[in-house]
């Protein structure tokens, strides 16, 4: 376990600086850059911002300083909101993604699993048909019809929870629908593939052994079923995590939340290169980390799993 | 769980104190069928059979015969759509077993009625050390817990001939060979002290070396412990070696029942004959040759009109094909159902038909 944890740890870096190196060259062949404006600029003004910011400088020589950066974990400034750095975009953007996120995991895992594991167990009943109809909607729907929907009839229409905005971790009426709207496609993929894992499980000699053994269905089923139906979604859950977790531009454009989605997108059609490569390598933290942690899971969660 | 039964263990143990000869599990027209899509399929058919305190009775059949699903329905152990249970009885000491609370049942299974099955491979949950795997059991039908619980589980491992089973109850099931998991299988189905135990083909998924150690300790086991038992097999083998009487299966019907010695000796059902031809025996005359079953048996979809073995009989009559024989004394007071006399493997003269091979003298020059 030690030494397969070590060789892991040891790729991340190696995964991220592809990463890095593929975005950074994508990013800078884009025709395009960040000073290219509507109105005509004059060329020497233009000329001395691309000067200042390195842009001059042959394509090798940006990229060599760009990683000398990175590894000071210096993401540069950001080429469009002068006022800030890139580091200090992540850190004013990326908490109110995450705390939305958080949410929005807890609720995917909760309907997801409870819905899935029910209707696995009861396969064919009513609630198995109802809740893998409400999982096929959540999945066809996109996220863009969902949440204004959502504003409108708990918003406007029954006037139980605010519109949008956002307060903070500690505001939770105005978390409630972006995280609902957010977790809804995540909980219709975690239902499914929690109910086609207890199908399989259930119908395995070892779950007619438990039954042979007098044991209740509660039992049979929490005790051992759950955990082998439970392997599908959990590598489900490495990328979906850090996908909920880094935001979604509509669900925050939809509900004015402050999060880091928004940054990204504008950040790609603005070319502002550092916001783009910041906002990645988040991702590309986040995404490799969690698939890290995915994979010690499943060790514990499997023991005929032997990392070697 | 800890508190002692109520009222279908009470109950039981009524008829059970009774003389001896009470049967353990009595059987009566039992018959399952299956809802497909294409209909129903009758997977058993009227099936009635006892089993007594300490005996061991072989179910045997060929694939399909209907012995694993008769064994299975007497814990109530098929899924229920699509199994349905249209007509019988299954009385365990006196308890109709279809006619439990689901509740009642469950003290049943794994209590009272412990079953083994076929692939120790797949029988045991991977995700759970085999030790965790005896406790559940134990402290759902002992009562113990915690540390007691535990030491009881490595006493039945060491029981079942488990080398060092102070660490063997840590392992997880793919740490052990599938002769020591089936062991463990066993430890598990007796750990509670039933008093009927279910073999399904316990060793039909082992090395044939394995397969004589499993069947020597189940003996011994059940001998130790009075248990009754009753083994599902194809294998005639084991049968022998293991079983006082024998239920033949085809079907879904029971086409004889007979003491396992008069069985092989002078098989009275066409079945059984041409079973016992087509494996090989040492105490056969040398240059016998093994004479395979033609055709297949049939398809379950109807219920069958006639004997279902008709078509593959070779000592079909007429009345095979339009009438259904039931299982019957015959004139020397053996179960068969079949309408044709069969003595040492030919037919006496046929009371009332033309067909037959001849008479009684000839059966008697020609036996064996």
């Amino acid at each position: 376990m030690g030494r397969y944890l070590l060789r892991r740890v040891i790729q991340v870096p190696i995964v991220l600086w592809i990463l890095v190196t593929a975005t950074f060259f994508l990013m800078r062949y884009t025709p395009g850059g960040p000073f290219d404006m509507d109105k005509q600029v004059d060329p020497a003004v233009k000329a001395q911002m691309e000067a200042k910011y390195n842009l001059d400088k042959p394509m090798p020589v940006q990229y060599g300083l760009f990683l000398w950066d990175l590894v000071r974990l210096d993401l540069g400034p950001s080429f469009k909101n002068k006022t800030m750095t890139v580091n200090e975009i992540i850190a004013a953007k990326a908490p109110a993604s995450a705390v939305l996120g958080l949410y929005a995991v807890v609720i995917a895992l909760v309907l997801g699993l409870g819905a899935g594991v029910v209707a696995g167990v009861r396969q064919n009943s009513v609630f198995d048909y109802g809740s893998m109809t409400v999982a096929m909607v959540g999945l066809a729907v996109p996220t863009f019809v969902v949440g204004p929907l959502l504003a409108l009839v708990f918003g406007i229409y029954l006037g139980w929870l605010p519109v949008a905005g956002y307060e903070g971790m500690d505001g939770l009426r105005y978390l409630v629908l972006p995280a609902f709207t957010l977790a809804l496609p995540f909980a219709a993929r975690i239902a499914r593939l929690a109910r086609a894992g207890m199908l399989e499980v259930i119908h395995q000699d070892y779950i007619r052994t438990a039954w042979a053994k007098g044991l209740s269905e509660q039992v049979v089923v929490l005790r051992h079923a759950l955990r082998g139906a439970m392997l599908p979604v959990v590598s489900f859950l490495g990328p979906a995590v850090a996908q909920i977790l880094t935001g979604s531009l509509v669900v925050e454009q939809i509900f004015g939340i402050p999060g880091i989605g928004r940054e990204f997108v504008q950040g790609a059609t603005n070319r502002d290169y550092t916001l783009v490569m910041g906002t990645v390598i988040l991702f590309g933290v986040l995404l490799v980390g969690f698939n890290l942690l995915v994979d010690i899971l499943y060790g514990f969660l499997d023991p005929r799993i032997r990392y070697a | 769980m800890t508190t002692p039964a109520p009222s279908p263990a009470a109950a039981a143990g009524a008829p059970g104190q009774g003389p001896a000869l009470a049967p353990v599990l009595a059987v009566d027209d039992l018959h399952v069928r299956f809802r497909t899509d294409d209909g129903h399929v009758h997977a058993v058919n009227g099936v009635t059979f006892e089993v007594r305190p300490g005996e061991s009775l072989a179910l045997v059949g060929e694939s399909g015969c209907g012995k694993s699903v008769t064994s299975m329905t007497i814990l109530r152990l098929l899924p229920s759509p699509p199994t349905e249970v249209p007509k019988g009885t299954i009385r365990y000491r006196g308890d109709d077993l279809l006619r439990l609370s689901n509740r009642q049942m469950r003290r049943v299974r794994g209590g009272k009625v412990a079953m083994i099955f076929q692939d120790p491979m797949t029988s045991l949950n991977p995700f759970l050390r085999v030790g965790r795997q005896l406790t559940e059991a134990i402290e759902l039908h002992l009562g113990l817990r915690g540390a007691a619980a535990r030491a009881r589980a490595v006493e039945a491992l060491r029981e079942v001939g488990i080398p060092g089973p102070e660490t063997r109850v840590d392992a997880y099931p793919h740490e052990l060979s599938g002769g020591m998991r089936q062991r463990v299988m066993i430890a598990m189905a007796l750990v509670t002290g039933p008093d009927l135990l279910i073999a399904d083909e316990p060793t039909t998924a082992l090395d044939v070396t394995i397969q004589a150690q499993i069947l020597d300790l189940m003996r011994r086991l059940q001998r130790e412990r009075g248990m009754s038992m009753i083994l599902i097999t194809h294998d005639l083998a084991v049968v022998a070696g293991m079983c006082t009487r024998v239920v033949v299966m085809y079907a879904g019907r029971i086409v004889e029942e007979a003491p396992v010695d008069d069985l092989f000796d002078d098989p009275r059902h066409p079945y059984t004959l041409a079973l016992l031809e087509s494996v090989p025996r040492l105490d056969a005359a040398l240059g016998r040759r093994l004479r395979p079953i033609e055709g297949l048996p049939p398809k379950l979809t109807e219920p069958p009109v006639g004997c279902s073995f008709a078509p593959r009989c070779r000592f079909v009559l007429d009345r095979c094909r339009t009438e259904t024989p039931w299982l019957e004394p015959d004139a020397d007071g053996r179960l068969r159902a079949c309408f044709v006399p069969l003595r040492r493997g030919r037919p006496l003269a046929p009371a009332g038909g033309p067909a037959g091979a001849g008479p009684a003298a000839e059966g008697a020059g020609g036996s064996t």
